[in-house]
């Protein structure tokens, strides 16, 4: 007589290895699944840096070295958010804009070749932004606006375009917001905070930055963000001069060197990246 | 057996199936490869970007590689087309550090811009000739291949531009050419002793970007699937005018009380280009630069923070009085006439400042009130770029402001003015401190923000100083003809009016009416030097002397209009010629002397006069102002003004027919404008379109080494003229063994050239006096006295463009830095009668000396009046570097990056480690997208 179904034992086995095959293959695909997250997540950081190189690669190459510069870092101890921040003046790196309208009356070339730049790391948010002052700056007085002899400059337009500054002075927000014409427009703003509005993330979880700039006397500067510091370099005199008392040129950067490490929580990863820029000044030196 | 013709239909059926199956698979066989090639090519457009960058990088550092070299060596060797051993090069103009950067065939050739090479035997069709490095940046009608593409570098900024040759692709540039083909090679890169950096190699590529470096860079070149290689062109910046005197790119904090330099600077650059024939507009919109209009630093702010006034350029006082700032610079009988289109938006200037800015009931556009102009009922308040401006463009962007005539501004702000260079100024201590011999290169006798290399200069640079020297009332044009049109409407589709010409009315030139001056300040004011103190300039405290301002006056007042007569804007009897000749004959003193019969000296390399006499405004009339004294316009209102039906005449000049066509004036300058003409020409080296150095001189007289100082230059001016430098007022010019030139164009098959002809001048100061050809006619001056007038005008001219430049001042020799007593400049007596007659002097006469020559002047006495040239190392320079990809199998650029620098050499003197990089700029095309060539 021949026996139907299967043994117990044969079950027993069956479900044995059908339970270890089937833990095997969740936990490898659960190991590959958080290791092509943890690949992915490389892939994006290291996408993401080469954006970010790409990016302030373009920036720096266009750096005014006759413009003043300035890296600051604040702790977050005071008043102010945690931030490292690199504001310079640079061409603007897009198309020139040659395709205006040559009828009468339109006037697009109410222009500017040069922007204000700003790297900026916001500690806080994790978040690397960049971004560039607004070529122009127009706005239609929204406010009313009276002067004493009883003009009100309501409905008038206004219009300002960046400036650039030698003189570094104190700081970045100090120095470039000193054109704005004062009235009560909240759009009537100066060049920092019109450079601080346009500035937007660009990558995020950047958990630790450091921009050290090397500079043409062979000196280095650099800020991480742990303490309060400000940098302001003056640029470089228009007509070439140097004097003993104030040599600016030398104290302007020959190299930028940036470090970033960033962070992916949800597979904690951490990776570092180290990049270095050569500024658009291949001098000083003899030949 | 015969096959049935059913068969051989089956047969060709099927053959046709499998063509068509054979052609489908073809095709998206090709279609699929060509998908995965447009991939794998865009896959890599990051890397060849960054390639085209790196090539752009590469050459600039070529570049400065090459200046640095030239500026540190005592001496530059250079080569001679004539067969003579090599000289020493003084200057850059043609030194081995442009050879590189030269087409090898056709070095310094301006056109034709596409056709240089291609017949050269070993042309390379690839290697396109490099007229065009800037065209990436220009205006569409500037690039438009068939239309106008010549014209930027046909005006105002043409100049030696070495960006002309082929592209320079490293180890691949030292072509060996036919013998008898060209006599002169480019002296190669790798020439010079020393290592050969990395990038003298070739830099071939395969597809994968691997480079290919076999050793046969011939065979290499050939198999490769990209080329890398660059094109480089450098501008002497020291042969344009300086904007940005001042280094520190401060701006004034107070309009009211702006700094020396703003208003020397100002004056003088606002009168050099509405000499060098631009509209008046352009000229006014200097102010941008050096009033620093709209900055907020600069606005005059209520006890709320608002506006209360703008500087000067949004005020105005009255069209009709002369102390409208607009009227400053133009002619005074010339009247109002663009003003009117542009008073009502302006605010009257009052001497305490404090102006209220107008917010109300105006128009931008004053005419157009009721619905014309734009923008229509609104009035901007702006922070524009303005002030001292970093970059060209910046620069061009702040003239242009809201004007719509912008095109005109590119060749001007591009190539004839620069923000970067740095002016010669006198010491702080002056005269105590200055020390010739071991001043700094910028250390000098006069202020001015002009120090142009005369060998570099662009034409249009030394025709605008040489033109805005001269006094308004010489170079005044008549207008022979009225030609009168009719607006007929516009035309359709394209928006703009249609004209109908009607009859033309001769004019008689000769009328006061029918002149018109060259407009443009007159600079011989107090305010630009203070050789003229004789006559001083009107004074700015409201005072003036003489008396003619009344009622308000804007503080500074130094816009005020010169009222003083003509003797008083230029001391001497010079106006009072020949009566006979109403209208003209005033200034005859010139009118035996034939040195302006040779023309004006034209530039070697562009074939460009450097005296641009043809630019004398048309004036239109428009019939839409109310009244008979409706204003003529110099400027051509645009197309809104016009209305259907309305009248236009327009006075059109004769640039032949200028008014004083007698002045002594117009001999000097085609002496000076020839000499310098001649001078450059001995040092071209290199055939080029407009000169053949083996061919310029008559046998013999090619001979740089005579031409290497300010002081030769000087001779050579003084021999156009048949005067002599060293034997001053001596004798006829005849008697006096001068070599002086007549440039003549030749036409050849090839092309035109020019040759330098010998001449005599038929007169000097000194024959003039001995054959009594100068008295007047009525006997009132004898030809003694006028004489003296002809000596102080021509001494003049010598020390302001000449005799200022540091080096010549002090006899200083710029290649060794000792200085000469024997070589320094002094003012000669060329009527021989023993005095010297200069302005320089406290009472413009001085007794001469010995030998002709006039006492050295005093310290307070040099002036420039509209800067000075000088001969030497410049050290500020433009580089335009274009780094470019190149595809064998496409054959063409795949991609490629413009790369324009500005660079000061050495700026201390003190050695070339402080050289650096002052401006930087990455120019894009969008017509060179990364992905746009792929496409073949």
């Amino acid at each position: 007589m021949r026996r139907r179904g299967f043994t117990l034992i044969e079950v027993i086995v069956c479900i044995a290895i059908g339970t270890s095959l089937a833990t095997l293959a969740t936990t490898t695909f659960l190991r590959m699944r958080a290791t092509m997250r943890r690949v992915n997540a490389r892939l994006e950081m290291h996408n993401t840096a080469r954006f970010v190189f790409q990016r302030l690669r373009a920036d720096l190459l266009a750096m005014q070295q006759d413009a003043a510069l300035w890296l600051e870092s604040d702790a977050g101890t005071g008043a102010g958010d945690a931030t490292v921040r690199l504001v310079f003046l640079r061409g603007k790196t897009d198309t020139t804009d040659f395709s205006h309208d040559l009828e009468y009356g339109v006037y697009t070339t109410l222009n500017t070749d040069l922007v204000w730049a700003q790297w900026r790391w916001d500690q806080d948010t994790r978040r690397l932004c960049a971004g560039a002052s607004s070529t122009v700056r127009e706005w239609t007085m929204a406010a009313d606006w009276t002067s004493p002899d009883g003009h009100n400059f309501r409905d008038r337009r206004f219009r300002n375009l960046p400036q650039p500054r030698r003189a570094a002075g104190v700081d970045c927000r100090t120095t470039l917001d000193d054109n704005r014409f004062g009235s009560p427009d909240p759009r009537d703003v100066g060049d920092f905070t019109d450079l601080d509005a346009n500035t937007l993330p660009t990558t995020r979880g950047v958990t630790a930055m450091t921009i050290e700039l090397v500079l043409a006397d062979g000196s280095s500067v650099s800020v991480d963000g742990t303490a309060d510091r400000v940098v302001a370099l003056d640029g470089a005199f228009i007509d070439g001069r140097v004097t003993a008392a104030a040599a600016p040129h030398r104290r302007r950067p020959r190299l930028v060197r940036v470090r970033m490490t960033m962070h992916d929580a949800p597979t904690a990863l951490t990776q570092d990246f180290a990049f270095s820029f050569a500024t658009p000044d291949p001098l000083p030196g003899t030949p | 057996m015969t096959t049935p013709p059913g068969d051989a239909r089956r047969r060709g059926s099927f053959l046709v199936v499998c063509l068509a199956m054979m052609s489908l698979v073809a095709i998206v066989g090709f279609a699929l490869l060509k998908q995965l090639r447009t991939q794998t090519d865009a896959s890599t457009a990051n890397q060849r970007a960054m390639l085209a960058e790196g090539a752009a990088q590469a050459g600039v550092a070529h570049a400065l590689e090459q200046v640095l070299r030239d500026h540190a060596g005592a001496t530059i060797e250079i080569r001679s087309d004539a067969g003579a051993a090599p000289a020493r090069a003084l200057t850059f103009l043609d030194g081995p550090y442009r050879a590189p950067f030269g087409s090898l065939s056709h070095p310094n050739t301006l056109t034709p811009w596409n056709g240089a090479e291609t017949n050269a035997p070993d042309a390379d069709k690839d290697v396109r000739p490099e007229h065009m490095l800037t065209l990436a940046w220009l205006p569409w009608w500037m690039g438009d291949p068939w239309a106008t593409r010549f014209s930027w570098y046909e005006r105002e900024g043409t100049q030696h531009y070495d960006g002309r040759g082929r592209y320079y692709e490293p180890g691949w540039y030292d072509l060996t050419r036919t013998p008898g083909d060209e006599p002169v090679r480019a002296v190669p890169f790798v020439e010079f002793a020393g290592p050969k950096p990395e990038r003298d190699g070739a830099v071939f590529y395969d597809e994968r970007f691997v480079r290919l470096d076999s050793g046969d860079p011939v065979a290499d070149r050939k198999a490769a699937r990209y080329r890398l290689r660059y094109a480089i062109g450098v501008e002497d910046l020291q042969g344009h005018l300086l904007v940005n005197p001042q280094a520190d790119m401060r701006l004034p904090q107070d309009y009211r009380t702006p700094p020396a330099w703003v208003r020397r600077s100002g004056d003088a650059f606002a009168a050099i280009m509405g000499a060098a024939g631009h509209p008046d507009w352009f000229v006014d919109h200097w102010q941008h630069v050096f009033q620093g209009r709209g900055w907020s630093v600069n606005v005059d702010k209520g006890a709320g923070g608002h506006p209360v006034t703008f500087p000067l350029m949004y005020r105005w006082s009255d069209r009709t009085s002369p102390e409208a700032f607009w009227e400053c610079y133009r002619k005074p009988e010339g009247g109002a006439r663009a003003e009117a289109l542009y008073a009502s938006t302006y605010v009257r200037g009052l001497a305490a400042g404090g102006e209220t800015i107008r917010v109300d009931g105006h128009r931008w556009w004053g005419p157009r009130e009721n619905g014309g102009g734009w923008p229509y009922g609104m009035q901007r308040y702006m922070h524009v770029a303005v002030g001292p401006q970093y970059s060209w463009w910046n620069l061009y962007y702040a003239l242009t402001g809201c004007s719509p005539d912008w095109g005109a501004n590119i060749p001007a702000t591009m190539f004839m003015a620069t923000p970067f260079g740095r002016p010669i100024t006198r010491t702080p201590g002056y005269p105590g401190d200055y020390q010739p011999a071991t001043r700094r290169w910028h250390q000098a006798r006069v202020d001015t923000p002009f120090h142009v290399n005369v060998m570099t200069a662009p034409p249009a640079v030394v025709s605008a100083m040489l033109l805005a020297y001269l006094p308004p009332k010489f170079k005044v044009f008549k207008y022979t003809r009225i030609d009168f049109y009719r607006y007929t409407g516009k035309v359709r589709g394209n928006d703009t009016w249609e004209r109908t010409p009607g009859a033309s009315m001769a004019l008689d030139g000769r009328n006061g009416l029918n002149n018109v001056s060259y407009y443009g300040r007159d600079l011989l004011v107090d305010a630009t030097h203070p050789g003229f103190a004789e006559f001083p300039a009107p004074r700015r405290d409201g005072a003036s002397s003489p008396p003619s301002l009344t009622g308000e006056v804007i503080t500074p007042d130094y816009h005020v209009l010169d009222q003083r007569g003509a003797q008083e804007q230029y001391p001497g009897l010079a106006w009072n010629g020949d009566s006979s000749r109403p209208g003209e004959g005033t200034d005859d003193l010139g009118e035996h002397i034939d040195a302006d019969e040779v023309g004006n000296g034209v530039c070697t390399h562009t074939g460009l006069p450097f005296i641009f006499m043809g630019l004398g405004p048309a004036h239109y009339h428009a019939k839409q102002f109310p009244g008979n004294d409706a204003p003529l316009l110099t400027v051509r209102p645009p197309d809104w003004f016009w209305e259907d039906g309305m009248n236009l005449a327009v006075k059109v000049p004769d640039p032949d027919l200028v008014k004083f066509q007698h002045s002594y004036w117009w001999d000097i300058y085609s002496s000076l404008a020839t000499a310098i003409s001649v001078m450059r020409a001995q040092w071209v080296q290199y055939p080029n379109d407009r000169s053949r150095p083996a061919q310029a001189f008559p046998a013999g007289d090619l001979d740089p080494t005579a031409f290497q100082t300010m002081r030769d230059l000087d001779r050579q001016f003084l021999a156009q003229l048949g005067e002599s430098l060293d034997a001053p007022g001596s004798d006829a010019p005849a008697a006096l063994g001068l070599k002086a030139y007549r440039p003549q164009q030749r036409w050849t098959s090839a092309g035109s050239y020019w040759e330098f002809e010998p001449r005599t001048t038929s007169n000097n100061i000194r024959s003039l006096l001995d054959q009594d050809l100068i008295a007047n006619i009525d006997g009132s001056l004898g030809s003694d006295q006028r004489a003296r007038v002809m000596e102080r005008v021509l001494n003049d001219v010598r020390l302001s463009f000449l005799g200022s430049s540091p080096e010549y001042a002090d006899g200083i020799d710029w290649r060794s830095g000792a200085t000469d007593a024997a070589a320094e400049f002094r003012p000669l007596d060329f009527d021989g009668d023993g005095e010297v007659a200069c302005s320089c002097y406290p009472a413009a006469l001085a007794v001469a000396e010995g030998d002709g020559r006039g006492p050295k002047p005093p310290a307070e006495g040099w002036f420039s009046v509209t800067g000075c040239f000088f001969v030497g190392k410049s050290r500020f320079f433009r580089i335009w570097s274009r780094g470019e990809l190149w595809d064998n199998r496409l054959s063409r650029t795949i991609s490629e990056a413009l790369l324009e620098s500005a660079v000061c050499i050495d700026p201390e003197g003190q050695g070339t480690a402080d050289s650096h990089v002052l401006y930087q700029r990455w120019h894009f095309d969008k017509y060179q997208g990364l992905l746009s060539h792929i496409e073949p």
